[in-house]
């Protein structure tokens, strides 16, 4: 096909689309109108081809195609349950994350010492292990393990050379005038050191300290033979707290061990204010309430018997009944020996009888006064 | 003159400008699913498009099938982010090009072909319009054996009713290469049709 017939048929097609009639657009082109006459009947042709849409064929594609809209805008909004699932996976993410580097944390502590950046990490973590532990002997076995730990610390410590403040329970093994022996560990006593509580050998105490320079320096020293089995009914439940308190009973027996350790002690300027409280006891006052009133024994129950201990209560009770006695005694023999009986142990005109009762009721007294004292440390932690 | 018809240009190209500005403004509506945008998108356009289809497709019924399908297709499209850049006519062409590809590989694939059911309107010798039915279709069938540019450009001319220029836009060609294209096709169809008996 030339080149200008392919012109001539574009221009047809022109004249066409703008609506002239097949014979009018061939009467423009005569030498070609035969042959362009074909191609002019199947242009017309092409152009019958499509159709008009019916109205209700374009009514019913609209509102089609606006409900599709509307159902596909709702499918993008996210629903609330994706939003929930989204937060839910979010905070598990988060949560696990959490628990990853909370159990590398833990995990690193283990050999962190004190004054190092993982320890307070080491020791929140014992301490959750503690309060979630519900067994007595659990409680008790995780303590000297900890306590195991604390002392493995100062021993690392000291090695090391390092300053820290330090904390550890332990059996008192020696005491010398400037350190005793603690848990194998030698702690250095300095005039500032405060004792607490009559130190003993065998005996457990709590040493408060630190380390420097490859010693162990003490600040506080706290007896605690006696303490220790009065904290374990806060945190366990009935059953072994009955146990507990019964053992309380033969520390206060042992007490009078302590006078025989009071040389030693005594020598040390520090332990010496204990002998001065024993020796202005409290009983001595209690003796005199008791001797006025002719007292029953509730009357001595209402007087010294504590909450806690009933056991010893009932000590009281027959130690305010030998002391009734003893009064009458006195008052119908001599007054003035009972008055001396009461503000002096050395009087020589009780008989020896009255005296035993007398330093008997005096220790009982003093225990007495030292379970209150632990009671009343208890109440304090 | 001159001073006229370059007023004249710059006049076109600003209403150009500003039907393309509308366009594209349209264009942001529907893809917040605006529910006016859409619906003025869809009576603008429904008959353009039904047009091409049924240029290409002879059953009526097939043609408002793939006529509301280039319009769920436009839906689908702003729903993934993927909506037409340029202009929404050129992505309905086409969505409605694709649409009708697909339908006759359907068809081809199952080894059938769909009747024109659709009954004679009562006007006119009915013996007449099957005859038109037929010879209808049997220019469909020769259509669907051109190039495939030599299709679309037809279906843009004789369907859509689109004027070379537009047609030249649509296709990003020049008017020149339009012209030919449509040129060839009718001669093509022409020549292939002239010995058919239907067709005398």
């Amino acid at each position: 096909m030339s080149e200008s017939l392919e012109n001539i048929q574009a221009e047809c097609l022109e004249r066409l689309a703008q609506g002239e009639s097949i014979e009018e657009i061939l009467a423009h082109y005569p030498d070609v109108a035969e042959e362009i006459r074909p191609f002019l009947q199947m242009a017309s042709q092409l152009s019958s081809l499509s159709s008009q849409p019916y109205l209700a064929a374009k009514r019913a594609s609209r509102q089609s195609f606006l409900e599709q809209a509307a159902a596909m805008q709702d499918s993008q909004q996210p629903r609330p349950f994706f939003v929930l699932r989204r937060l839910f996976v979010s905070a598990a993410i988060v949560a696990a994350m959490l628990v990853l580097i909370f159990s590398a944390a833990f995990a690193f502590s283990t050999t962190a010492l004190p004054g190092d950046t993982l320890y307070g990490t080491k020791r929140t973590a014992e301490q959750w292990r503690l309060s979630l532990t519900q067994n007595a002997d659990t409680i008790l076995e995780l303590r000297a393990r900890y306590n195991e730990e604390r002392i493995r610390e100062i021993e690392a410590l000291l090695r090391a050379g390092k300053t820290a403040e330090v904390e550890f329970e332990g059996k008192l093994e020696s005491i010398a005038a400037d350190h005793w022996i603690v848990a194998g560990l030698t702690v250095l006593i300095q005039d500032q050191t405060i004792i607490e509580g009559t130190p003993q050998l065998g005996e457990l105490v709590r040493v408060n300290g630190r380390t420097d320079a490859g010693q162990l320096f003490a600040d506080t020293m706290m007896v605690l033979t006696g303490r220790l089995e009065i904290e374990l009914p806060e945190q366990i439940p009935a059953t072994p707290s009955p146990t507990a308190t019964r053992t309380r009973r033969p520390t206060a027996t042992r007490l009078p061990l302590l006078t025989d350790l009071t040389p030693t002690v005594s020598a040390t300027p520090t332990s010496s204010p204990e002998p001065t409280a024993t020796a202005t006891p409290s009983p001595t006052v209690e003796p005199t309430e008791t001797s006025l009133p002719t007292p029953t024994p509730e009357d001595g129950n209402e007087n010294e018997g504590g909450p806690n201990d009933n056991d010893s209560n009932e000590n009281e009770d027959n130690d305010n009944e030998s002391n009734d006695n003893e009064s009458n005694d006195n008052e119908s023999n001599d007054n003035e020996s009972n008055d001396n009986e009461s503000n002096d142990n050395e009087s020589n005109d009780n008989e020896s009888n009255d005296n035993e009762s007398n330093d008997n009721e005096r220790e009982d007294n003093e225990s007495n006064d030292n379970e209150r004292e632990d009671n009343e440390s208890n109440d304090n932690d | 003159m001159a001073q006229a018809l370059s007023f004249t240009k710059s006049f076109r190209l600003k209403r150009q400008q500003l039907a393309l500005q509308e366009e594209l403004e349209l264009l942001n509506r529907a893809r917040a699913f605006d529910q006016e945008a859409l619906t003025e998108i869809h009576d603008r356009y429904y008959d353009a498009i039904y047009r091409y289809v049924s240029f290409r497709v002879g059953n009526p019924q097939t043609v408002e099938d793939l006529t509301s399908e280039v319009f769920t297709r436009f839906l689908g499209a702003l729903g993934e982010r993927n909506a037409p850049q340029n202009t929404i006519r050129g992505w309905l062409y086409g969505a409605a090009s694709r649409v009708v590809k697909e339908h006759y590989r359907q068809q081809k694939r199952a080894k059938f072909t769909t009747l024109d059911e659709s009954l004679p309107n009562g006007s006119g010798d009915p013996v007449k319009q099957v005859e038109e039915t037929q010879t209808q279709e049997m220019l469909r069938q020769a259509i669907t054996e051109l190039t495939e540019e030599q299709q679309n450009v037809l279906a843009l001319r004789f369907g859509y009713g689109l004027p070379i220029k537009e047609v030249a836009k649509t296709m990003n060609k020049s008017e020149g290469s339009i012209k030919m294209l449509q040129v060839r096709a009718v001669a093509t169809l022409s020549r292939n049709l002239s010995g058919s008996k239907v067709w005398q």
